[in-house]
């Protein structure tokens, strides 16, 4: 198959082909079966539970990852490492048409460019690994909630979730643990 | 024995702020979550449904440096075409707790990047050492502007006193919906 340049057409593309998940059973064992635990807990206790995303695609990352250090002159698209199932050509022959293709494609995906975002999309991560899970977790009042020694801990709600220690206490019981940036995100290690 | 004293001491208070009235700042009540709000180009996200077209924005462009800039609403929008923060992937995040969209008219000049948007009058801003500053609150401290990436999003605070360092007046996160290497200080 012959590779296609960059540009906007590879937006198309991974918004059909390279897709995140939302589904709990895409991610990866163990953690899958702790997130579902830990979900289950909180439901039967009357939380509210909207997953979002779980599981991210490697290849999408792939192409953020590319295009963004492109289209900024960070990386020549003659850097850009070759993946299987993506047949991009990064490189047009010559760099200002380089970047311009990496660039509709960092504005098609709405990637986070500098000064207020310095880092690149990363290649790897624990969505990425299936290890990592964002939601978000409502409830009134206090939430009688079983760990997974089955001891009931009462968790007053939190509008900041990261502050709310109790919360991640029980999510720790289960190996789902809190990362106190991310208001939605949930990991086997916490990062 | 214990009612004399305590006669005096509110005798002496009354007759002190009668005759050597306070002159520090008094806080005024400002209402960050409603007249503060988080930009990605021109589309402000804000907890506050009631931002009429024309309404004033003054945006801090959280550059370096960091600018001012005058802008207006323009109208509410729902529409990841109109708002990156609401296409699919983030927008139910984004959404989440209260947030409206609005866009907003900037000069042509300084239509992209992030910043902080302040709605309403103001007391006059200042820029020091590439930072902008003012005491939105008149409590006699000014506030300062920031942001930094977290694991899948951007932080926007607000601070009375310098970022990190002062207390936090305001935050908001916007969920970008994929990783990447975090900026911000480790929280406590």
């Amino acid at each position: 198959m012959p590779k296609k340049k960059s540009g906007k057409y590879w937006v198309t593309w991974a918004n059909s082909h390279a897709k995140n998940s939302k589904k709990v059973d895409d991610l990866a064992e163990p953690f899958k079966s702790n997130a579902k635990s830990f979900i289950k807990a909180l439901e039967d206790a009357g939380a509210t539970v909207t997953i979002g995303t779980t599981k991210r695609s490697k290849k999408r990352a792939y192409l953020f990852h590319w295009s963004w250090k492109i289209s900024l002159g960070i990386c020549k698209a003659s850097d850009a490492k070759a993946m299987a199932g993506v047949e991009i050509e990064w490189d047009h022959g010559n760099d200002a048409d380089s970047k311009k293709g990496a660039k509709e494609m960092v504005d098609g995906f709405g990637l986070a460019v500098p000064p207020a975002s310095t880092s690149a999309p990363s290649l790897n991560s624990n969505h990425i690994a299936g290890k990592a899970i964002d939601m978000d977790i409502e409830w009134s009042g206090n939430l009688k909630v079983k760990k997974k020694d089955g001891k009931e801990v009462s968790v007053p709600f939190m509008s900041n979730v990261n502050s709310n220690t109790k919360l991640h206490n029980v999510g720790e019981s289960y190996i789902v643990k809190k990362l106190k940036t991310d208001a939605p995100h949930w990991s086997h290690n916490g990062h | 024995m214990s009612r004399i004293p305590l006669t005096f001491t509110l005798f002496t208070a009354t007759a002190c702020s009668a005759l050597t009235p306070d002159l520090s700042p008094q806080p005024q009540l400002f209402e960050f979550r409603s007249r503060v709000g988080w930009l990605e180009d021109t589309c402000l996200a804000i907890n506050n449904p009631h931002l009429a077209a024309g309404a004033n924005v003054t945006v801090v462009r959280l550059g370096t440096p960091q600018s001012i800039i005058a802008a207006k609403v323009l109208k509410r929008t729902t529409s990841g075409d109109e708002c990156k923060a609401l296409i699919e992937g983030r927008r139910d995040a984004n959404l989440r707790h209260g947030a409206f969209f609005y866009l907003v008219a900037v000069p042509s000049a300084h239509t992209s990047g992030m910043g902080i948007g302040i709605v309403g009058e103001l007391p006059a801003l200042s820029i020091d050492n590439g930072m902008v500053r003012g005491d939105l609150d008149g409590d006699g401290r000014d506030e300062f502007f920031s942001t930094c990436m977290t694991s899948e999003g951007l932080n926007f605070a607000v601070w009375s006193g310098e970022p990190y360092d002062g207390k936090l007046s305001w935050s908001a996160y916007y969920y970008l919906d994929y990783d990447v290497h975090p900026t911000c200080p480790e929280p406590d």
